[in-house]
This record gives structure tokens, sequence and C-alpha cells, in this order.
């Protein structure tokens, strides 16, 4: 049993960008910019090879979403296929243990502008009519992309939230494995997949993901806050 | 680690008690420091004969007469075979009702040094210590207490500490328990009383190295982990400059270990993981400040480390992440306290408050005598003098005259090199190459500076300032005399015995009891000293702590005489 711990992506993009070799007097620190410009394309393909699914919720209203998210299950619900990133209330420089971290400063944000559903309506040319909190799913972190948006139904319910999630994340998996196997679109794929089983979704413009999450940092930035993952310390 | 402010809460303010427990912190201090760098001999004797000696006396008249007695229950504790009570643990922490005294732990401390210098690292004594801790109160707590231990400067190679840490980990062997497995160092049989934990003898272990439980090592290794980051966390928001010192030289020793600890046992190594391992390892390199003591004239103001290790990483950060480059730099490494933050953004981390930028000078004796490689000056000043002050005395004029160097502009500029350590204005602007002695001259010059300097500076700090001081009655001009000369010469303790006795005679009996603590302890034979220690610990209602202190006073005062 590994403690789960949220990190921010920051600092997981920085870790996989430097040879040990070429460590200076900063060690691996890179600006946002830098850990997405082209001459790291290579090693950010190395960083992660799965999808990006982004969580945009609101702690102090969707409480189901945030008491999924602390019982810890997120990261292993996701599986090794899927990295699941959210935004948070404060700076995580260092990795912090799940358990201690709280959600506490953005409970009192306006719903109508809490920051993550902001992000999410960036990508939609008509972002009205979205539901919030939801889901946001992204074959990578750089290329252009039409993301696929999936709204959490019952968001005060954490075991309605989970096993929802938990559907969400199976379907992505398997469409994930597919689009590997066939060499087929990964987000065509989930979106077949989704109308399948009947699951309302909504189609994203096409986004540059790169220019979206340097925005999404600096604008998360701005408020004091982080884009982060929560990982094991030990696989 | 107790706060600067050495008043008690259940007990009158200002005891005998404050003191002792200064001189643990700085006995921790020296065995922590020693863990960087290693004092030769000479250093060794030298801070316990002129340094602890007396202390010792000191400690056991007070438990014969007095009843002192320890009370810090974050101290860890640690057997010696010289004096420990019957039928006592031999690791530990300190409990309120423990029968171990300052003086045991004294011995302790003073044995495992010696031990160490005659017979190198001992594995030994750490590793019985552990395995009692292990036995009482698991691995984990176990491993804490290993760090605590050196932490508290009980020993000085720190490798010693690692290796243990590593022999215990890999002697997870699947299919035993904790008691097995601890039981199997003495020959698959428990040790039951304390005097069993003390002689019983450890075996080697044969299991070969490779069958070690992975499984059971990973989360205790997570765990040590988790808490040092959690320690970093707590170190950036002390605000006293001992404490500061003394648990940032801890971590930088942790973290190193960590990293090697878990470079060791795990080959396969998360993204994250090796996030968190990338900054123990920076944070460790940051330890190597320590080293550039040895290259520093005599003559250099006592500096603390924080005022050579911050400017230039800095600049990097900075360079690197623009307006992030400072709050990256504060939480990536243990540079600096969250207190000095505002400080180091604005004079881009070279210029610090004066109380941060020296060595503490309750931590002078321990600093000096390892870091500072033995050497150590009560008159250090806290600035140098400008060239122009230093080209007038006579023994600098006599050696450059003897050079054949006469132009005022020369002797100057050689002196900007070699006094104040500045980078030669060649160098930036290159210009002419000016003046450049040969390397022994430049030698014989330093020298000659140390002398000088040193003779300005008693002069300063004797003539100028003391005297002055003893021949007015002004109190305003008396005390506008103190503080420049507190100012300039922190780490004497002539300037705190003054300081003292003016602060008690203007009844700001904290300040006053303050300084006395300082005065002795940057002094331990300061007479007079003990004498205001006594009056003032009269005045704070505690008699019979100022009977001990004045007890203390007429037998230094009697060997004088002798």
């Amino acid at each position: 049993m590994t403690s789960p711990l949220i990190v921010s992506l920051q600092t997981l993009l920085e870790q996989t960008q430097t040879e040990p070799s070429q460590k200076n007097l900063t060690g691996n620190i890179r600006a946002i910019e830098d850990l997405f410009s082209s001459e790291n394309r290579k090693t950010l393909d190395r960083f992660f090879q799965g999808a990006f699914v982004f969580l945009g919720f609101h702690p102090g209203v969707d409480t189901g979403v945030t008491s999924y998210i602390r019982s810890g299950s997120l990261s292993s619900d996701a599986g090794s296929n899927l990295l699941v990133l959210f935004t948070l209330d404060s700076r995580i420089p260092s990795p912090v243990a799940l358990r201690n971290q709280s959600f506490e400063k953005w409970m009192i944000v306006d719903t109508a502008v809490h920051p993550s559903y902001t992000l999410i309506r960036s990508m939609f040319k008509d972002p009205v009519t979205l539901n919030f909190p939801g889901i946001i799913f992204l074959e990578d972190l750089l290329q252009n992309q039409n993301p696929v948006y999936v709204h959490i139904l019952a968001p005060s319910d954490e075991n309605a939230v989970r096993q929802q999630m938990r559907q969400l994340f199976a379907l992505a998996d398997k469409a994930y494995q597919l689009s590997v196997e066939s060499q087929k679109n990964f987000l065509d794929l989930l979106a077949l997949s989704l109308q399948k089983e009947r699951i309302d979704y909504e189609r994203g413009s096409d986004i540059s993901a790169r220019e979206w999450l340097i925005n999404a940092f600096r604008f998360i930035r701005a408020r004091s806050g982080d884009i982060v993952s929560i990982v094991n310390l030990f696989k | 680690m107790k706060p600067n402010s050495m008043l008690q809460t259940n007990s009158p303010a200002g005891q005998i008690r404050d003191l002792v427990e200064l001189y643990f912190q700085d006995l921790q201090a020296f065995g922590l420091l020693a863990s960087h760098i290693r004092p030769g001999q000479e250093s060794f004797e030298g801070y316990i004969v002129n340094h602890i000696a007396n202390i010792n006396s000191l400690i056991q008249g007070a438990e014969e007469h007095y009843n002192l007695t320890p009370d810090n229950k974050l101290r860890p504790i640690l057997y010696n075979y010289r004096s420990w009570p019957e039928n006592t643990p031999i690791a530990g922490y300190y409990a309120a009702d423990s029968p171990i005294k300052y003086s045991h732990l004294l011995a302790t401390y003073v044995g495992n040094w010696q031990n160490e210098f005659s017979h190198g690292p001992s594995y030994s004594r750490l590793l019985r210590a552990a395995l009692w801790m292990w036995h009482n109160s698991g691995l984990k707590h176990s491993l804490n207490y290993l760090f605590d231990l050196q932490k508290y400067g009980y020993f000085t190679f720190s490798e010693s500490i690692e290796e243990v840490i590593a022999l215990l980990l890999r002697s997870q062997a699947p299919g035993k328990n904790d008691q097995e497995i601890i039981a199997a160092y003495f020959g698959d049989k428990m040790p039951a009383s304390n005097s069993d934990w003390l002689e019983w003898e450890i075996k080697e272990l044969d299991q070969p190295p490779s069958s070690f439980d992975l499984t059971k090592v990973q989360p205790v290794l997570e765990s040590l982990i988790l808490e040092t980051v959690e320690e970093l966390d707590r170190i950036r928001v002390l605000s006293t400059t001992e404490e500061w010192l003394l648990d940032q030289a801890a971590a930088m020793l942790r973290c190193r270990h960590l990293l090697r600890l878990c470079n060791r046992f795990f080959e396969k190594q998360t993204v994250v993981l090796k996030s968190i391992l990338s900054q123990f390892d920076e944070i460790g390199a940051d330890g190597g400040i320590y080293r550039w003591y040895q290259h520093r004239p005599k003559f250099a103001p006592l500096s603390s480390p924080m005022t050579m290790q911050i400017a230039i990483p800095l600049g990097s950060f900075r360079q690197k992440l623009g307006e992030e480059g400072e709050a990256r730099l504060y939480q990536e490494r243990l540079l600096y306290p969250s207190v000095l933050r505002e400080q180091v953004e604005q004079s881009d981390g070279r210029k610090l408050p004066l109380e941060w930028s020296i060595v503490p000078p309750r931590l002078l004796w321990p600093f000096a005598m390892s870091i500072n490689h033995g050497y150590l000056d009560p008159a250090w000043r806290t600035t140098l003098f400008t060239s122009e002050q230093i080209a007038e005395v006579p023994e600098v004029k006599i050696f450059f005259e003897s050079i054949g160097i006469t132009s005022q502009k020369d002797r100057i500029q050689i002196l900007n090199e070699v006094y104040l350590q500045k980078i030669p204005d060649r160098w930036k602007t290159g210009g002419g190459p000016g003046v450049k002695l040969p390397q022994e001259d430049e030698n014989h010059l330093i020298d000659i500076l140390q002398k000088s300097h040193r003779s300005l500076c008693l002069r300063e700090l004797i003539e100028e300032g003391l005297h002055k001081f003893y021949a007015t009655s002004d109190l305003g001009e008396k005390e506008r005399i103190l503080k420049r000369l507190h100012g300039l010469y922190p780490w004497n303790s002539a300037v705190h015995l003054e300081l003292s006795i003016f602060y008690d005679e203007s009844e700001n009996l904290k300040l006053a009891w303050d300084h006395i603590l300082t005065c002795i302890l940057l002094d331990v034979n300061n007479i007079q000293g003990w004498r205001s220690l006594s009056v003032i610990l009269n005045r704070l209602g505690n008699v019979d702590d100022s009977k001990l202190a004045w007890a203390a006073y007429t037998v230094l005062n009697e060997r004088m005489k002798k």
C-alpha cells in the first residue's frame, strides 16, 4: 500500500525532461513555456504514454467529487493509461500527501467563475450549453484536437461519482488501447463508445492542447493555484 | 529545540537549567557540524578542554546539591558505558520521571566522540540503540530515532547512520516477523532486562543481503521520505537564527542519506519519486558550503553560510523563471527561512539583517571548532575596515615599502583584492592589469593583515570602546557605545557582560538575562560573568540557582588567584 501524493504537473514534466548529466545550478527547474517548447517534444512524449483527463469541479459545491478525490482511489480507478489532472487552490511546489491537502480556499468562490470551469469553457465555441462539473478528455498535451467533455451527473453523491468515473475511465481505457492497436484517433473512438452507451457528451472546438495548457497554467497561477495530478510514490 | 527566550513556563523565570540547556545546544551543534566537517584532534580537544570541561563541574555540582534534572522531551537519549543509571532504557527519548541526568548525557557525547576519534565510526553503539528502539517502538520509529541522534550531534561520522539504516532495512527477511529479526542479532534470543540490552554481544547476521523483503522496505522508506518533505516545510518557517542553522545542517544530511538509501534499494523509480530525490540531492549538495570556510582568511568576519549561498542560485533561478525565481528557489532548496524572503528578494540575496548574516554568537564555539577548523577569535569584527584604514597601520606600510610599492593608489588596489576580497576592477572593466603581487608576497601580506586587522580591532574594542564606556557616566553615551560594540563585536564575552549589567541596571531583566547567558557561553571562564549571573538570578527571585552561580564564581576566582 503506497501513499497517494498530490504533485504539480509542472514538477512531473520537469523531472522527465533532463538527463542527469545536464544538471546545472538550477537543477531541473524550467519555466512552463520552456517545458512545452519544440525541443522538449521528445521528452514530453516520453513523459506519459496515454491520454489525459482534466477534472473541472467546484470543491465547495461539488462535494461528492471532492470526497471522491479525497478517498484516494482516483489514480487506481484511472489506471495506467490515463493521467487525471485537476486544479487546486494553492501552489504545490513539492509533492504533498493527499491526506494533508485541503481544498478549502476555493470553497468560497462564486460558482459562475470557478477557475476550472473557465478553463474548460475556453475549449468550446459555445460554452453556454455546458453543464458543470465535468471531465474533459485529451489525447495528448501538444497537438491540435477536439476534446471530449462529459458532465458529472450527481456531483453531491460520492458513490455516484465514483461509479460514473469508473465507468468513464473504463471506456476511455478501452478506447485508448484500441487507438494504439488500430492507429485510429483516440477521441473519435471514445466519442463512438460513449454514443454506444448512450452517454451524453460534447465535442470541443479544434484547440491546440499546448496553448491551452500554457494558458491554463498562467491563469491558475495568477490565482495562486496549480494544476495537479495524483500519483503514487511507488508503483 | 528550545526557543531563544529560555524562560520556563512552569517555574520562576531564569534558571541555571537555561544555561545548561544552552550548553547542550552547543554540544548538539558541535556534533552536528562536525558531521559536515570533521575536526582535527586538536580542535576537538580544544573544544572539550576550553569550553566543555568547566560546565561538567557545574552540572555535577548542580545535580548533587540542587537536584538539577533535564526537561526537554524532544531530546533523544543514548547510553554510554561509563556512567548510566541502572535499569534505565538505553535509548529513546527523555521522559519526565527518568533517572537520566545531564551528566549522563554529557558522558555519552564525549564518550562517543572520543571513541570515534580512536576507532572510527561506531556502528555497534548505533546498532544496539536502534535494535532496542525497534523492539520497543517499531522500525519506523527506530529509523527516525537514528536521524534524531544525528540531529542532536551524538555522532560525527554521518555515514555510520546511513550504514546502520541500510543494515536494518536489509535484515527484513521474508517470512520473519520483527521480533525474530531483532533476536537474530543476539543469536536468536531477545534481551529482556536493560542490562541484557547493554551487555549482550551483537552477532553478525549470516543471511545474504539479497534475500531481504523489498515489500517491507518500501513502506518504511516511503514514510521517511514523506516525513522529510514535511520536515523541510517545518524548517522553512523557523524564525530564530540558532534553530535555523542547526535544523538546516541536520536536514542537509538527512536528505543526502535518504537519496542514497533510495538509490541503493530502488532501481526503478517513479517520476514523482525521482522529483523528490532530485530535490534532496540539491539540498544535500548545498551542504558543500561548509567547505568554503577553510579558504577564508582569518580576519574575515564569521559570516553565516547563508551570506554565501543565496545570491548565485537566485540569479540563475531568476534568469530561468523571471519573477517566479525567488519563490521557486525558496521552495526548492533550504537556503533561507520565510522571514527573510522579502530581504532576499529586494537585495538579490546579497544583504541580510545583521543577526542572520553572522554565525550566531551562542554557536560560536561549536562552529569555530568544527567548520572553521579550530580557529576562533573572540575579537572578530562583523565587517572589515576600509582599505584606507588598514593601509595606515605601520606594519602594512613597512611591508609595502619593503617590496617597493610606494603609490597609495597601488596599495589600495592590492588591499581591495587581498584584504576586502573584492573582484579586481580590471576583470569587470577590462582595464590595465594594475599591480599584482607574486604569491609569496601575497601570503606574507595576508599574515601581516591578520595581525594588523586584529590590532585595530583590539584598539577599537578596548581603548575606544570599553575604556570609554567605563570612563563616562552619561547613560545615553554608555548605551550608544554598547550598541555600537555589540554590532561590531557580537562574539565578545566582555561586550555581552557589559550589556547584561547595563540592562540589569535599567531593570530590563529579560535582556539582562539573555546577554549574561551569551556572555558565559562565549567564555566559560569569564569570572565576572558568573558573578553577574548570580546577581541577576537573585533579582529574578531564584535564590538557589543564584547561590550555585555564586559558588561557581568563587571557585573560578580562587583558581585564578593561584
